[in-house]
């Protein structure tokens, strides 16, 4: 071999061995740059994880807080014993009740002495918030410094004859949330509208029928979950295994006597805390 | 002396007439006789004392004694009998009650307005006595018979 072979042969090499080492340092990048690519990754994905974690904390605990003021926990540590035939004083002893005349009967029956009424015969939902004339705004008298643990919403009877149930729907959201404003610590109960008798379901006057009733205590139990308020069933407590209230509870077919607002009164207290 | 005897007289005769504005009556018996005797268009249940004080907005010290008895918002028939130390104060919130009920009704039950445009506030001595019921006529002739004595 001669030199310019040797020459040729040896540049040869160099290339190739700069050739390798071209792929090598080639690799060597693409290998470091990948690691970089996954380090810089790795990193972002470990800040976003606790971006997310710590947005999700922040937002449970506002959930949490909201929903500690809207509706608080009943007190655990005060127990009551209640006798499941007898209306219970401790149950009902601090609490409010604000309806039409369901509310205003169970007034004049005394079956719950220490409570507060707010209730007027023909009242609705409407003049409930905003008044009647010149009466004011019954729920306002709830403003009257006291701490109740208990509120119950009796609405819905004066308002079957009303054109659009979905009227009904937004006013009566609007009145429970004047009233969780007034009384933020206090768990508030949706009353159902009772049954009425077959015959005064049959007449049907002012819409009123049992039909038409379930419709109307669908909306207030819809209501109930999207307030976070309890729906008090006491559509159940008093109806036959028609669905209709039974025939001489009421001589009006519609208003019954001071036994079944007791079968009420003692429902409620032995469903619901 | 002649005229100091004539006054004398006049005097003793004057007596048992002035008696006659103060004449005693029991509250709870002209209640139960309403209750039993008169026409409602259903059975009525005994009001407590605390509620129909509230309800009319009374003192405590102005009821000396009550009885009242109510039937379901479905009907205005009623009986309240109040031996008060204030009459006046009580018939006038005994007119404001039927007011405020008369407007409730026009638009709840217009078909129980008549009752109350016919109802009875009376008073006999002491006692003021609150009357809305089918049959104001005959309403009267039980409080006639249970006061007149």
């Amino acid at each position: 071999m001669n030199q310019k072979e040797r020459l040729e042969e040896i540049h040869k090499r160099h290339e190739e061995i700069q050739k390798k080492r071209r792929i090598r340092n080639h690799r060597i990048i693409l290998a470091a740059a990948a690691a970089a690519a996954l380090a810089l990754l790795i990193v972002i994905t470990a800040v976003s994880v606790n971006a997310i974690s710590k947005h999700i904390a922040e937002k449970r605990a506002r959930e949490t807080e909201i929903a500690a003021q809207a509706t608080p926990s009943p007190e655990p540590a005060k127990e009551i014993h209640i006798d499941p035939n007898v209306i219970s004083e401790d149950y009902y002893g601090t609490s409010a009740f604000i309806g039409n005349s369901f509310a205003d009967d169970l007034y004049t029956y005394s079956l719950v002495p220490n409570a507060d009424f707010f209730a007027r015969t023909g009242l609705s939902v409407d003049d409930a918030l905003e008044g009647d004339g010149d009466k004011e705004p019954i729920v306002g008298e709830l403003d009257n410094g006291k701490d109740y643990d208990r509120i119950f919403m009796i609405f819905g009877e004066n308002e079957l004859g009303w054109v659009d149930p979905g009227t009904f729907n937004d006013e009566y959201g609007e009145l429970i949330d004047k009233v969780k404003e007034i009384c933020p610590e206090s768990r508030i109960y949706l009353l159902a509208i009772t049954p009425v008798t077959k015959k005064s379901s049959d007449e049907n006057i002012n819409v009123t029928n049992n039909d038409r009733i379930r419709e109307y205590n669908e909306i207030i139990k819809t209501l109930a979950s999207e307030k976070n308020a309890v729906y008090a069933d006491v559509y159940s407590a008093v109806a036959d295994k028609d669905g209709n209230l039974p025939v001489g509870a009421a001589t009006d077919g519609v208003h019954f006597g001071k036994e079944y607002y007791e079968k009420c009164l003692l429902y409620i207290q032995n469903n619901y805390e | 002396m002649k005229k100091v005897i004539a006054a004398i007289a006049a005097l003793t005769l004057m007596m048992p007439l002035a008696g006659c504005g103060n004449k005693e009556v029991d509250a709870t018996k002209v209640a139960t006789e309403l209750l039993n005797n008169a026409s409602f268009a259903e059975t009525l249940t005994e009001v407590n004392e605390q509620v129909t004080k509230k309800r009319l907005d009374l003192d405590d010290d102005e009821v000396i004694m009550c009885a009242a008895f109510k039937g379901t918002s479905a009907v205005v028939d009623e009986i309240i009998v109040i031996k008060t130390t204030d009459t006046e104060d009580v018939e006038e919130k005994l007119y404001e009650y039927v007011d405020s009920q008369t407007e409730q009704y026009e638009s709840y039950r217009p078909s129980e307005v008549p009752k109350l445009e016919d109802s009875l506030i009376t008073v006999e001595g002491d006692t003021v006595i609150y009357c809305a019921s089918e049959d104001s006529v005959k309403a009267m002739e039980i409080i006639t018979e249970n006061t007149s004595k």
